[in-house]
């Protein structure tokens, strides 16, 4: 984006190279105009970086990882984005994974990692219920042990990929009728077991990957408690830090501010208005805070001083502010050429493929209004600036 | 200067407001499924309010119509009202020909639904420079140009097309009926739910009468039409945010986290009486809107237009994005309503030029904006005088 940072060109390179030679060519069209990507294309896609050994960039080189810095994991997200790239299924990689890696028994990482990995699992979360949204320590779906199983039952929403996932990571309540944050257990949750039922919820961006999970007698063996029994609340917080973190966003926003670019510079009406370049600007300015704000919680972390819990969630409403305002300029700037309605597999108009933005634009207007719910996800926006106070107060 | 302006709906639009409340909640359905909801339109007089008392239409009646507007914002219909109702009739009463005239008297039986195809790609619609050519042949005309984006034009029975003409460069309306030989039309479903359509024009050969205006006053009709739409769009903008607010403020009520309602939370409180805020610049702005229609000149009614679509599309886009934050998860889906007003919201903003360009256009209108100053005295200089 910027020529201001240092940009590791050796690596950077050495990652185009890749992508240039492996990433295939539909795949790679589909990213590019802001269609969300198919499941078989993130399955496909994650094979081949396993097999460079690329597919799990933020895990230690003991389970898998490449042992790449995590500005060289921010250039490899960058440039795999720019290519249009499929993103890996979060859940597995950013999320369980990192969370069984750390807290998960010998058994548990010889099962689960290596899936995650090969790109052959992936996970979905079971941490919302209906009335338990921000207030997430109120969960009520509860499991009760019955010999060698917990037999769980309750509901969950906002349950993102469900129907394309093989596993499941839930949180139960083991010890009733305590209320509040103790007596919650984190299990892992084959999805092929009977007992749930998945209802599909439709979402403004025409989409349907959030569901319902009605989990009625569902019998998880007593091996897939993750830790302790009772002590699912420290493991949840743990990897709501991580999501967090990954909600910087700076890669996707990197490539928000080029896509952007690119799309003026290909209208002459736009690439001409001061007024334009001026707030794209703004955006970019903003945006290099961002980043190097980003960095410095990096190289922190990397030295060891951790500050996670407070920073994770300033990166979290910043990057979530900055992904909602670049959609936002890109929409208007694209003006009425984004009104038809997105879908998914096919472009509903070539009558403007030969005009300036072309085919580029209906995955853009569903990305955009899909990004409303960024200042949601991971904990609302107001639920992270009552962390931070309640942090800077020391209350 | 704007002679009156009005800030209270009569007690007469306030009677019509709750018929088409009552209609909208109880027979619209039916009649949409049936196909015959947009005559029904017309049998209840709501087609024709913009037409003014000095051309046969009755006092007030910017006023009723952005009463009526408003409720089918508030109900999310999709039905193309402003771009017939308010943006061609008003276009063609500019036009006051007997020609003109024939088409309104159609137009509000709900017998003739007839869309302004102007904005071309690359140009915002309160552009003057128009790339679709009308060329003299013979005893008539042959048109060729492209059109973006008609709203309602999937359902257009007619286009009144804006071209400029071959010889003089004077820019002109056509009317171009749907089956014109050489019309076609790619019509597509709009994000929020809307129809539309692209309409390309591949030598089209009319009648001589084909021509509804031209030059100055096919200029001034464009304008007119567009200012109308402009505010009354508004206003139909800003009964969807009514319902937007409405909801937010019921489910702070009622949603409960933490053991107590959400609305307990300051922060939240807060961001719902900024809603409440904006909520009321809007509806303020929609009154001088409508006052600028009625008592105003052709350059307040430019100046207020842009004003109104500027302020209401910041309003739009606060009180729109709050509701579905504030609603949380549950926000984002289509089964509640605060998400498809959002995307309205959008596209509100997207028709007719965004928000932030009628603030551009607001300042190149506004005499005593600095800028302008130095423009005209540097175009004064060019002239030589």
């Amino acid at each position: 984006m910027t020529s201001l940072l240092p940009s590791d060109t050796e690596f950077r390179h050495l990652v185009r190279q890749f992508l240039t030679a492996n990433l295939p060519a539909d795949t790679a069209e589909r990213g590019k105009r802001g269609f969300r990507p198919l499941a078989s294309d993130i399955r496909a896609w994650s094979a081949i970086l396993h097999a460079q050994g690329w597919s799990v960039p933020n895990w230690p080189r003991k389970y898998g990882g490449p042992g790449w810095s995590i500005s060289r994991q921010h250039i490899f997200e960058i440039e795999s984005l720019r290519a249009g790239a499929p993103p890996p299924s979060p859940q597995g990689l950013y999320l369980v994974g990192p969370t069984i890696y750390t807290f998960g028994s010998e058994q548990q990482k010889q099962r689960f990692l290596g899936p995650i990995r090969e790109g052959t699992a992936f996970w979905a979360q079971g941490f919302s219920e209906p009335d338990a949204g921000s207030d997430l320590g109120s969960l009520r779906t509860r499991a009760e042990r019955d010999g060698n199983f917990y037999v769980v039952n309750g509901q969950k929403i906002w349950t993102s990929d469900a129907k394309e996932s093989e596993w499941l990571f839930l949180l139960v309540r083991t010890r009733t009728p305590h209320a509040g944050e103790g007596g919650i257990s984190f299990l892992l949750v084959d999805l092929s077991s009977p007992g749930i039922t998945i209802r599909p919820i439709r979402t403004i961006d025409n989409a349907t990957h959030l569901n319902e999970l009605f989990l009625d007698n569902l019998r998880v063996p007593a091996e897939n408690l993750l830790g302790e029994e009772g002590k699912g609340w420290s493991y949840a917080k743990f990897l709501l830090t991580l999501e967090r973190s990954s909600s910087a966003a700076v890669p996707q926003c990197v490539a928000g501010i080029e896509r952007l670019k690119a799309l003026v510079k290909r209208a002459s009406h736009l690439a001409s208005d001061p007024l334009l370049a001026s707030r794209i600007a703004e955006l970019e300015i903003d945006l290099l805070a961002h980043e190097i704000s980003t960095r410095r919680v990096i190289a922190a972390e990397e030295a060891g001083r951790n500050s996670a819990t407070l920073v994770s969630s300033t990166l979290k409403i910043r990057g979530s502010e900055l992904l909602q305002r670049i959609g936002a300029l890109t929409v208007e700037t694209l003006g009425t050429a984004v009104l038809p309605l997105y879908s998914r597999e096919a472009i509903p108009h070539d009558m403007l493929a030969s005009r300036p933005f072309g085919q580029d634009v209906p995955g853009i207007m569903a990305d955009f209004i899909y990004r409303r719910a960024a200042s949601i996800y991971g904990g609302s926006n107001e639920i992270q600036r009552n962390i931070l106070a309640k942090a800077l107060l020391r209350q | 200067m704007i002679e009156q302006l009005q800030f209270e709906i009569t007690e007469e639009q306030v009677l019509v407001r709750d018929m088409v409340r009552r209609f909208l909640q109880a027979d619209y359905a039916a009649a949409a499924r049936d196909g015959i909801a947009w005559k029904k339109m017309g049998e209840l007089s709501w087609l024709g309010c913009a037409v003014p008392e000095s051309a046969g239409g009755f006092a007030g009646g910017t006023m009723t119509l952005a009463v009526v507007v408003q409720e089918f914002g508030r109900a999310l219909i999709p039905d193309p009202l402003v771009p017939v109702a308010s943006q061609s009739t008003t276009s063609l009463v500019a036009i006051g020909t007997p020609r003109a005239q024939g088409l309104l008297d159609k137009i509000a039986t709900g017998d003739l639904k007839v869309m302004i195809a102007h904005t071309e790609l690359g140009r915002c619609d309160s552009d003057r420079e128009i790339d679709t050519v009308a060329l003299r042949s013979g005893e008539g005309w042959v048109i060729s140009g492209n059109k973006v984006a008609v709203l309602g034009g999937d359902q257009a029975d007619a286009f009144l097309v804006t071209a400029q003409n071959k010889q003089d460069r004077q820019p002109s309306i056509f009317f171009v009926p749907r089956d014109a030989r050489g019309l076609r039309i790619d019509s597509f479903q709009t994000f929020d739910d809307r129809g539309a359509a692209h309409v390309t024009l591949t030598e089209i050969a009319l009648p001589v009468g084909a021509r509804l205006a031209t030059g100055a006053t096919a200029a001034a009709a464009l304008a007119h039409g567009l200012d109308h739409a402009l505010i009354l769009s508004s206003a139909e903008m800003l009964g969807a945010l009514e319902v937007a607010f409405e909801l937010t403020r019921n489910y702070l009520n009622t949603r409960r986290q933490f053991g107590q309602t959400i609305g307990e939370f300051q922060v939240l409180r807060h961001r719902l009486v900024d809603m409440y805020i904006e909520l009321e610049q809007a509806r303020s702005m929609v009154m001088l809107g409508v006052s600028a229609l009625d008592s105003g000149s052709a350059e307040d009614r430019a100046l207020a237009a842009a004003a109104v679509k500027a302020r209401v599309a910041k309003a739009a886009r606060l009180v729109a994005a709050q509701a579905v934050q504030l609603h949380g998860g549950i926000g984002m889906t289509e089964e509640h309503a605060v998400g498809p007003i959002f995307k309205r919201a959008i596209a509100f903003d997207l028709w007719l030029g965004t928000g932030n360009e009628h603030v551009r256009r607001y300042a190149a209108l506004d005499q005593d904006s600095p800028s302008m100053s130095r423009q005209s005295a540097t175009a004064e200089r060019a002239d030589g005088r």
